[in-house]
């Protein structure tokens, strides 16, 4: 293929309705940030005596350095896998809160294996073995709030919600009682580098886990939409009388999209305790299956769009740890943050009934792909 | 003129680039019946709903000479403008009175609601305009005519003296259309002014004053009722003529591939839906379920269909038992089944057509559980042009007309070679263009040797179509007719009014 047949296909792929239709999504998605990042600083405004100092470190400390960014790069790993699995579950229409528990467990799953297999000779395979066998754990036990709810139509929400408090106590049990480290209280036993994912640069304590979460989100893009699985599970999520009406086992798809999101939840959890982690010293739930959701809303489901939500969210939380370290602002005001980006993405429907008038009063004729205001709606409910 | 509604220049475009309505002109005089006729997807309820303030579009729009801006229902109810929906705008769990009085409710000085007052008022409209409402019963519960009723005393008592009325008659029964007809007839002796929706000429013909008749969009004209025939009608709406008889060639039955023994369907209140139904379907017909809807056909598909598996007695599908059957390997027998309900199971409407069209066989279309796009594209793409579907592949569902949703509908369902079509109220709530289409689908799906199973209660259609008839009333079948000719509407009325009853019944 000739230089010249490269460009014109390059071109040719911006000019297709579909790329238009991204590219707009993408802008309006980088607006709904910006005003996010206003609300930011109007808080730290209110809460800091320096507040010039304070948002100068909130805005640029992230990318003062080689370490920070990559700090941006890890924080915002965890939220690419809960991203990618709440949007499988939220496409088949399953409110599942699993995901927390399955990262929880997919991590603990994985610290405890990965000293007791881990051999200085096999440092990739070994580590990578462990956090399938975690994702698989948490597959396993997300199997429990599916099956109650294709079966016996036990609400997905309330079950997988207690689910995550059983997991939590049971795992914390199992780290005093029977699995811990003799020498440590209540934490799992020390991870060789051996026993762990290799850095990607050791210098700035980034781990390779950040392109499994890329790879993630793509392979999750194309589970949704290119396989037969996920078009089942989409359209048994949009309409499950259809669904049914066309022979769709609609109860597996109940199934199957809570254990796969619950896997890769539990995935994500083993990747990012063997990246960034010595050991399993978690007392409590993390939240970045809660963080998975906001994620979701954000990127109204597109796993493809995951990672670069995920690195927004990382971009303020590192933002708001370093104000909190060198400036008088506390790091909670990233919940307040957080919890803003939330209402804006609910109201992000009718943000998108202006644009779409104002779009149409400056060019009437042209006909513009219809856009899907009931997602916006359901993500936002 | 002295139109007493005037609409000049009304052109909306819908987000997506659909012109509903492209620089329209509309005259209503007072205290007559008006329709507006047209195609699905012509722009008439568009026009209908600028009028009543619930779309907003370019254009003027003058009451009784004044020039008047209509921004929300609730302006257009201070004008004295109602409409009823096509689908009710009511709370089902909520009784007739408290419907009626929604929004308007009537309070005491302390804020309380006057219910016994509204309740009266709820009886006092229904004997001044003739209609029969239990102002207690919950909307739910009504049968589809009184919900309708329900909805036309709403707009009533909200003060209304123009009346639009969005496809009234789509979900009634003839006998029901006619009574709707004597009530609309009463109205506008009483002076109101009466604008129905609808796209049935013989109903233009039998209770309108005027038309406007709308196509593409656009206005292609007014005329006095009486001034013009049905034919003429019917040009005007589709651009050409429409064969209301189709031609067909006399069937050829094969081999029966669908027999049903005994069918009972336990009904509510005790009493049999279905009740003890046999028949058979052969090859290379089409046999139609004739009757007034709500008298067991319902019942039968869902058990056919094998949707519905609570039934006693036995359908048997080519040699196998349907009840152990999942739908999914009834349909992979060759069972196609175009169902009633378009909406909510014929189709899923926030997918774009593309999704809906392969839903059928995707899993086929596989290589290692990966979809084969390209060849499922290319093969859609042919359908719509096959169907004439006013479409592309990434449009929504939700953005087509009725019409257009259906053509996608039979477009899934008649690919793949099945064996037995069975095709619910196919045309209910279609254009006449689209209508003759699927006509000529599915006399097309016989002439090609499969069964076709049709349930209608268009008897237009029941004449056109079938090859075979079986009138169904209460459950039972009243009559098997083998000579479709040999009938009339008359006589085909009384058996599905049960006045009549076949004494052999050889189905």
């Amino acid at each position: 293929m000739t230089k010249q047949d490269l460009v014109q296909r390059f071109c040719g792929y911006f000019r297709r309705n579909e790329t238009k239709s991204m590219l707009r999504e993408t802008a309006k998605l980088a607006v709904m940030l910006l005003i996010s990042l206003l609300f930011a600083i109007v808080v730290i405004l209110i809460a800091s005596k320096e507040p010039g100092e304070a948002i100068r470190v909130f805005l640029f400390e992230p990318f003062a350095d080689s370490y920070n960014f990559c700090r941006i790069l890890t924080e915002s790993l965890p939220l690419m896998f809960t991203g990618v699995a709440v949007c499988i579950m939220m496409h088949a229409g399953q409110f599942n809160m699993f995901v927390e528990g399955g990262f929880f467990l997919g991590a603990f799953v994985s610290a405890v294996l990965a000293p007791e297999l881990a051999s200085e000779s096999a440092p990739f395979i070994v580590p990578f073995f462990c956090i399938v066998v975690g994702a698989t754990a948490a597959g396993l036990v997300g199997y429990i709030p599916a099956k109650l709810k294709s079966r016996l139509g036990v609400d997905e929400f309330v079950s997988s919600l207690m689910l995550n408090y059983i997991v939590l106590w049971v795992v914390l049990y199992l780290v005093s009682n029977v699995c811990g480290d003799p020498d440590g209280v209540n934490v799992t036993k020390y991870l060789e580098d051996y026993a762990k994912l290799p850095f990607l640069s050791a210098d700035n304590e980034l781990s390779m886990g950040i392109l499994f979460a890329v790879a993630a989100a793509v392979l999750g893009w194309v589970f949704l939409f290119r396989t037969k699985w996920g078009y089942a599970l989409r359209i048994t999520g949009r309409n499950p009388r259809f669904a049914a009406h066309c022979g769709m086992n609609t109860r597996a798809v109940v199934t199957y999209s809570q254990v796969i999101g619950a896997s890769v939840a539990g995935f994500g959890g083993g990747v990012y305790m063997l990246g960034n982690y010595y050991r399993f010293s978690w007392r409590t739930l993390p939240n970045y299956g809660f963080d998975g959701f906001v994620i979701a809303i954000m990127v109204r489901n597109n796993p493809m769009a995951v990672p670069l939500a995920a690195l927004f969210l990382g971009y303020l939380r590192v933002g708001s740890q370093l104000m909190a370290q060198l400036t008088d602002v506390q790091n909670e005001m990233i919940y307040i943050i957080q919890g803003l980006i939330i209402i804006l993405f609910g109201a992000k429907f009718l943000l998108e009934l202006t644009l779409r008038r104002k779009k149409k009063a400056e060019e009437p004729k042209e006909p513009t792909a219809p856009e899907e205001p009931k997602e916006a709606k359901e993500a936002a409910a | 003129m002295n139109d007493y509604i005037r609409m000049v220049g009304i052109t909306k475009v819908y987000p997506n680039g659909v012109v509903a309505n492209d620089h329209v002109d509309l005259g209503i005089a007072r205290g007559e019946i008006h329709a507006i006729a047209g195609e699905n997807g012509a722009g008439k309820s568009t026009v209908m709903k600028v009028l009543y303030g619930a779309e907003r579009a370019e254009g003027e729009i003058y009451i009784d000479g004044e020039k008047r801006e209509i921004s929300s229902p609730k302006a257009a109810n201070a004008l004295g403008i109602g409409m009823v929906y096509q689908h009710f705008m009511l709370v089902n769990e909520f009784p007739a009175w408290q419907n009626i009085f929604f929004g308007t409710e009537l309070r005491n000085k302390a804020g309380f609601l006057k219910k016994k007052e509204m309740i009266a008022r709820t009886k006092q409209l229904c004997e001044q305009y003739d209609m029969q409402v239990d102002p207690l019963q919950p909307c739910g519960q009504m049968s589809v005519s009184t919900a309708q009723k329900v909805e036309i005393l709403k707009v009533l008592a909200r003060g209304a003296t123009i009346l639009i009325l969005d496809e009234p008659t789509a979900v009634l029964t003839p006998q029901e259309t006619e009574q709707l007809f004597r009530q609309l007839r009463l109205l506008k002796e009483s002076g109101f002014t009466v604008i129905i929706i609808t796209h049935k000429l013989k109903e233009i013909k039998q209770l309108c004053d005027r038309v406007t008749i709308m196509r593409q969009g656009k206005s292609v004209g007014v005329y006095n009722v009486a001034d013009v025939t049905e034919a003429d009608i019917s040009r005007l709406m589709v651009g050409r003529d429409v064969a209301t008889r189709m031609e067909k060639a006399p069937a050829n039955p094969g081999e029966t591939v669908l027999e049903v023994q005994g069918l009972t369907v336990a009904g509510p209140g005790g009493k049999n839906a279905v009740d003890g139904v046999s028949f058979k379907v052969r090859t290379g017909e089409i046999l139609c379920f004739a009757g007034v809807e709500g008298n067991g056909q319902r019942e039968v598909i869902g058990a056919v269909s094998g949707l519905q598996k609570n039934y006693t007695g036995s359908v048997v599908f080519r040699g196998k038992d349907i009840r152990k059957m999942k739908i999914r390997a009834i349909r992979r027998e060759g069972m196609s089944h175009i169902p009633e309900d378009r909406l909510k199971s014929g189709c899923d409407a926030s997918s774009d057509i593309f999704e809906n069209l392969i839903a059928l066989d995707y899993d086929r279309n596989c290589r290692a559980g990966f979809l084969k796009l390209k060849p499922l594209r290319l093969r859609s793409q042919g359908q719509i042009e096959r169907f004439q579907i006013k479409g592309t592949l990434k449009q929504k569902m939700s953005m087509l007309s009725g019409g257009n949703m259906q053509k996608v509908i039979i477009a899934r369902e008649l690919q793949g070679d099945p064996v037995l079509v069975i095709a619910d109220q196919p045309t209910r709530g279609v254009d006449v263009g689209a209508i003759e289409a699927i006509h000529k689908e599915l006399i097309a799906m016989r002439d090609a040797g499969k069964a076709v199973l049709l349930v209608s209660a268009d008897l237009n259609e029941v004449f056109n179509l079938s090859d075979r008839i079986l009138v169904f009333h209460e459950g039972k079948i009243t009559a098997a007719i083998k000579d479709v000719g040999s009938v009339d509407e008359f006589q085909l009325g009384n058996y599905m009014l049960g006045i009549e009853t076949m004494e052999e019944i050889d189905a």
